[in-house]
């Protein structure tokens, strides 16, 4: 069986500067994949790319043995990339529920399926009984008419991944989830992270900062450096690899 | 779980989408009472009055149609009065020259060329332009347009279309003749709420919640698979038609059509309308073009009077009420009917 995602000397520039210069990573089907690698590493740029946000340069991006180096964003998500940002993004103004609603309807639309009879203007009664569900797995429900812009932090992280799983996604596309969170809600996505997996089977790859949060989800890291690869392996494999150790040099992750 | 089972949450102060249960019946109540006012004027209302209230009736609507774009989708024309006199110059020269198209038909053509430049400025520039941009290139559209009918001999150059005949309409048993201003006005509270109503229901419809993503958040709507681009181009097609549309039943009321029509500071009128009634709200602009209407009857006698208090309410609105009119009554509303949800979670 082919991995989900493969990524074959991928590089991107921007303009003269060459910031990823020819990645090649694969991805299996249900594994937790983790990108890490020091500030300026290129670790978002790669994250983007993958996603579709940057155009590349050269190589190719392949999903599910499709390539899909130059899909556009929208149809990515379609086709089971689900995205949540450093910063949490949802609908500020619109309520909780009005938020999952959305994307039960944007899955539904982009399928192709019905969300009810076209002149009924209100949500119909399954997308509503959906969103709903979702809610109350992640233990949203109670503020569920609340708009999402008086939430907390750590609420509206949740919100972020209700959003997504209401694709139906088939990667999770996890751009530094427990960045700013305090310690609690950080363990709190860590097990959230872990139950889709456990749950849903779902395929992760995850940028992170915190090496306790990358330790106990990734089955597998990477560890890139001025856009290139230098490491990947599984947690055990890279910690003690004597390049990764170098790069390191005295920081948090020997002790890790 | 049953959803029926989950401890009902605080409610907002906002119905938004409908998602909550619908408990404010309030606007369809103001609604259904301004209808039926707006029906008997031709029977109390003096010839220029009604005149002005037929004027308000096409303004709302052009007004409404500029916060498709503003207020649902996000984005920010500049030029809508070219839209507009698109439409009335379609109207008022076809029946000026007495085309033997019917009356409903050259409304619908007239808001079809609105539509197709719309779908044309869109698929050109809206994928690239947003914002400061998109704005300025459709004053510059606009002003083009103008340029282009002031040295049109057919569509009257400087001087405009004038004396254009009101229509009358065939409908199979019988013949309806709009010449006199009472039946032309009452054709106008028709079709006016007719196009409001269609417009209220794509607002609030799914395709409505479509915009209202869009304008909360592009780029997250589009990881939900949302097609950005292709929706806001969708917008502005439906904002350009309704703007033409309510410039193609200008025509036969005012009888004529000149070059102010397409002037920027027309362009200006749906912006004050919005920012007066509310932006973000679907009756707001209807209700701002009904407030400045208003004023500009009443201070009528007194020049320099009425830009005076438009531009002190302007400011006011700006500094002290962002959300109009229409945000005003809510806020007050939320304030006596619950205490709102206080924070964090």
């Amino acid at each position: 069986m082919t991995p989900l995602l493969q990524i074959e000397q991928l590089r991107v520039s921007y303009g003269e500067r060459e910031v990823i210069k020819g990645v090649n990573l694969d991805v299996g089907r249900g594994e937790t994949f983790a990108v890490i690698g020091p500030n300026g590493a290129g670790k978002t740029t790669l994250f983007k790319a993958i996603t579709g946000e940057v155009l590349v340069s050269g190589g190719a991006v392949r999903f599910d043995g499709r390539d899909i180096t130059d899909m556009p964003v929208h149809l990515r998500a379609r086709g089971g990339f689900g995205r949540t940002f450093q910063v949490a993004r949802v609908f500020q103004g619109l309520t909780v529920l009005g938020n999952v609603i959305a994307s039960v309807e944007a899955r539904l639309r982009g399928a192709g399926r019905a969300c009810g009879a076209w002149y009924v203007w209100r949500p119909a009664r399954h997308v509503v009984e959906e969103a709903e569900q979702l809610l109350v797995d992640l233990s949203l429900a109670q503020v569920r008419h609340v708009e999402a812009r008086f939430l907390s932090h750590g609420d509206k992280k949740r919100l972020e991944i209700a959003l997504v799983l209401a694709q139906e996604p088939r990667i999770l596309m996890l751009d530094e989830p427990t960045a700013g969170m305090s310690h609690s809600d950080r363990r709190g996505i860590v097990e959230l992270i872990q139950r889709l997996r456990r749950d849903k089977g779902i395929t992760v790859v995850m940028t992170e900062h915190d090496m306790d949060v990358i330790f106990g989800l990734a089955d597998r890291i990477m560890v890139l450096n001025y856009g290139e690869l230098i490491a990947t392996g599984t947690p055990g494999e890279v910690r003690v690899n004597p390049l990764v150790r170098e790069v390191y040099l005295g920081k948090e992750m020997i002790d890790a | 779980m049953n959803p029926a089972t989950i401890a009902p949450g605080p409610k907002p102060a906002e119905n938004l989408n409908g998602v909550a249960p619908a408990s404010n019946r309030t606007p369809f109540v103001l609604g259904a009472f301004t209808l039926v006012a707006a029906a008997t004027v031709p029977l109390w209302a003096n010839p220029g009055m009604e005149f002005i209230i037929g004027l308000v009736l096409i303004q709302a609507l052009f007004a409404m149609s500029w916060n498709i774009l503003f207020g649902y989708a996000g984005l920010a024309s500049f030029g809508h009065a070219g839209f507009f006199a698109m439409g009335a110059y379609t109207t008022g020269a076809l029946l000026r020259y007495q085309v033997a198209i019917p009356f409903p038909l050259m409304l619908i053509l007239g808001a079809s060329i609105g539509g197709a430049a719309a779908w044309l400025i869109g698929i050109v520039a809206l994928r690239r332009l947003s914002g400061i941009f998109l704005a300025v290139l459709t004053v510059a559209l606009s002003e083009i347009l103008r340029l282009v009918i002031s040295y049109s001999k057919l569509l009257g150059a400087e001087d405009g279309l004038s004396n254009i005949p009101r229509p009358k309409i065939d409908i199979g048993f019988t013949v309806l003749n709009l010449a006199s201003s009472q039946a032309y006005y009452l054709f106008l509270l028709v079709t006016v709420s007719m196009a409001t109503a269609g417009l209220w229901w794509l607002l609030h419809s799914r395709f409505g919640r479509i915009f209202e993503v869009i304008r909360e958040d592009a780029e997250r709507a589009t990881f939900l698979g949302t097609n950005v681009a292709g929706y806001r181009i969708l917008a502005f097609v439906i904002s350009g038609a309704v703007a033409a549309f309510a410039g193609a039943l200008y025509a036969p009321w005012t009888r004529i059509v000149t070059l102010e029509e397409i002037h920027w500071l027309q362009s200006l009128q749906p912006m004050l309308h919005t920012l007066l009634g509310g932006v973000g709200s679907f009756w707001g602009p209807a209700i701002g073009a009904a407030v400045f209407a208003a004023i500009g009857y009443y201070t009528r006698t007194f020049a320099g009077l009425y830009e005076v208090i438009v531009g002190g309410l302007l400011i006011t609105i700006i500094l002290l009420a962002p959300s109009g009119v229409v945000g005003m009554y809510r806020q007050l509303h939320a304030r006596l009917a619950s205490r709102g949800y206080q924070g964090g979670a």
